[in-house]
């Protein structure tokens, strides 16, 4: 664990004893990271802001869900983000929430053992790494991605919207995030998966 | 692997970016709520590279006025606790108000009943005392007090033999002044109990008002600074809307002089310019002198000076006289200082080719449509 998590979980216990400076600190450290990945969904100042506070009133109120085995903050928080940015944009979302980290509360019991060891999202050569690789992808492979992440769209949706097969629409989404996955591995072979 | 985890195996990317039906959605979360180590790794690994697109994004910053707002939301939920939770602040300080109430009594009636006790003690010494005697057999003596270590304690050796008792008559007395003493100490324990049980319900009384009267001040507080808060806002924005249009009424004026300063530029450079000088007519010009130039493509440019200060309700306006019909058009107000200077500019039309005269006349405040007033200066082309 970094120093950067440990400091995380101290912030977090702050917060549980409703200390609001804790919560003044983590949002110091991670809102630019927030902010930029609500901007680029909603393209709007004033939701992006809006949403941000959501997100962080979020964390201060249901803190106890984050569950530190299963990744880093940060990635709780843009998952959180993004899926309140998302529902802001669709109003009534039919989304499913894809991702066992920010609900917590249905944890099948993942045994932190079996995890890999995460990443570091705030590293900045890591986030340099990503851009890089996203930019060097295929046009086609880079749309698909960027409209389900960004965007919210579902398959067959994208299907639509881009006059593709689904079977098409997967197997992009599925070598793009392959070509990431790689690329993060190569980039820090000793400290992940 | 069994056959469910093979067949969601090229999933995952998909499902961690929430981009499957629901029904699948649903299914695959399922199955990773039943435990398969091997999934929830996929899933895992399909998280990470999913999160990581967000680091595609270009960087920005938030204004400072969500921290404020956000630090603001929360300080102020922490001083005021929502209305769910009043009922858990209130129960602690209820429960052990009751508490001291149920024992205050229970002191109170154990008070009594040693209070009982102690009097037939006494009476029993009494008449021991006077027959030299028991009289009766001794109050019967509480299990409590009977149980009790201190009672008939060698602590408590009997104090009141007196020389002329015989000694089974002594014991028997020791044995009642020992457990008088002992009821007298136990009573005394009792009050101080019962006592300090009173003033802590009293004590919690007045704390649960005072409680109760700060959340009250609170709610009003609250409710002042919304109503507050409300005016201000709509004093804000009635404000802020007066300065829009006081800034679109300037922005909108500026671009007008802009637009006639190019024009008058435009005119001035044109080289089929010609000129008109126009001279009083009627005494009321006084010494009043105007010259116009203008030119089809470049508009009309009147400069006039001294010309006499007109009642308040009139004002100078420009005619063009012509060959064609209409023979006399309006070509606008003249703007005038108080020094006696007049200026229009009237933009280029094609009614200027067939110009004969020029004329100004005083006119009713606003102009008119047809020449009605005095004609003051003319001039000829």
């Amino acid at each position: 664990m970094s120093s950067w998590d440990q400091e995380d979980l101290e912030l977090l216990a702050g917060i549980a004893r409703r200390d609001s400076d804790a919560l003044l600190r983590l949002y110091r450290k991670y809102n630019g990271r927030v902010f930029s990945l609500l901007y680029r969904i909603l393209d709007d100042r004033s939701a992006a802001e809006e949403v941000l506070q959501d997100t962080f009133y979020r964390l201060w109120d249901r803190s106890h869900l984050y569950q530190a085995e299963k990744g880093q903050l940060i990635s709780w928080l843009l998952t959180v983000a993004r899926n309140l940015a998302l529902d802001h944009k669709r109003k009534e979302s039919r989304r499913i929430d894809a991702n066992v980290f920010p609900s917590g509360e249905e944890s099948g019991g993942i045994d932190p053992e079996t995890l890999p060891e995460l990443v570091s999202l705030e590293d900045p050569d890591l986030s340099r790494t990503i851009q890089s690789v996203m930019g060097q992808l295929p046009p086609d492979q880079k749309a698909v991605i960027e409209l389900a992440y960004f965007e919210g769209l579902t398959h067959q949706e994208l299907s639509e919207r881009l006059g593709q097969s689904l079977g098409t629409v997967k197997t992009r989404i599925r070598l793009g995030l392959s070509k990431l996955r790689k690329a993060m591995r190569d980039y820090g072979k000793v400290r992940m998966l | 692997m069994s056959v469910d985890c093979a067949q969601m195996e090229g999933d995952w990317d998909l499902f961690a970016l929430g981009s499957l039906d629901e029904a699948a959605q649903q299914a695959m979360a399922a199955h990773l709520e039943s435990g398969c180590k091997e999934c929830q790794r996929r899933f895992l690994e399909a998280h990470i590279a999913v999160v990581s697109v967000a680091a595609t994004a270009p960087p920005r910053q938030p204004s400072a006025r969500v921290e404020r707002v956000l630090m603001k939301r929360i300080r102020t939920e922490q001083r005021s606790p929502s209305k769910w939770s009043w009922p858990r602040w209130n129960l602690t300080p209820w429960a052990i108000a009751t508490a001291c109430v149920v024992l205050a009594g229970w002191s109170f009636l154990q008070q009594r009943k040693l209070g009982w006790q102690l009097a037939t003690a006494h009476s029993a010494i009494q008449s021991l005392r006077r027959a030299g005697l028991p009289a009766a057999p001794p109050a019967p003596i509480s299990p409590q007090v009977a149980e009790s270590p201190a009672t008939l304690s060698p602590a408590h050796p009997p104090t009141a033999s007196s020389p002329r008792e015989h000694p089974g008559e002594n014991q028997e007395l020791a044995a009642v002044v020992a457990e008088l003493a002992n009821l007298k100490k136990e009573n005394l324990a009792i009050t101080a109990a019962r006592a300090a049980a009173e003033q802590r319900a009293a004590d919690l009384q007045a704390s649960l008002n005072a409680a109760q009267a700060r959340g009250d001040a609170l709610s009003l507080d609250l409710e002042a600074a919304k109503r507050s808060s409300r005016t201000a806002n709509q004093s804000e924005i009635a404000d802020l809307n007066r300065q829009l249009f006081d800034s679109r009424a300037e922005i909108q004026r500026l671009s007008q002089g802009r637009t006639r300063t190019a024009q008058i530029e435009a005119l001035l450079q044109s080289g089929s310019m010609q000129q008109v000088e126009l001279r009083p007519v009627d005494p009321a010009a006084g010494k009043a002198f105007a010259r116009v130039l203008f030119s089809r493509q470049g508009g009309l440019l009147l400069v006039a000076a001294s010309l006499p200060k007109l009642e308040h309700e009139k004002c100078y306006q420009l005619w063009l006289i012509r060959k064609g019909a209409p023979a006399i058009l309006s070509a606008g107000l003249l703007q005038t200082s108080d020094d006696g200077r007049g200026f229009l500019f009237a933009p280029p039309t094609n009614e200027l080719a067939q110009l004969t005269g020029l004329a100004i006349t005083d006119e009713p405040k606003g102009g008119s449509t047809s020449a009605r007033g005095h004609k003051l200066l003319f001039g000829a082309r």
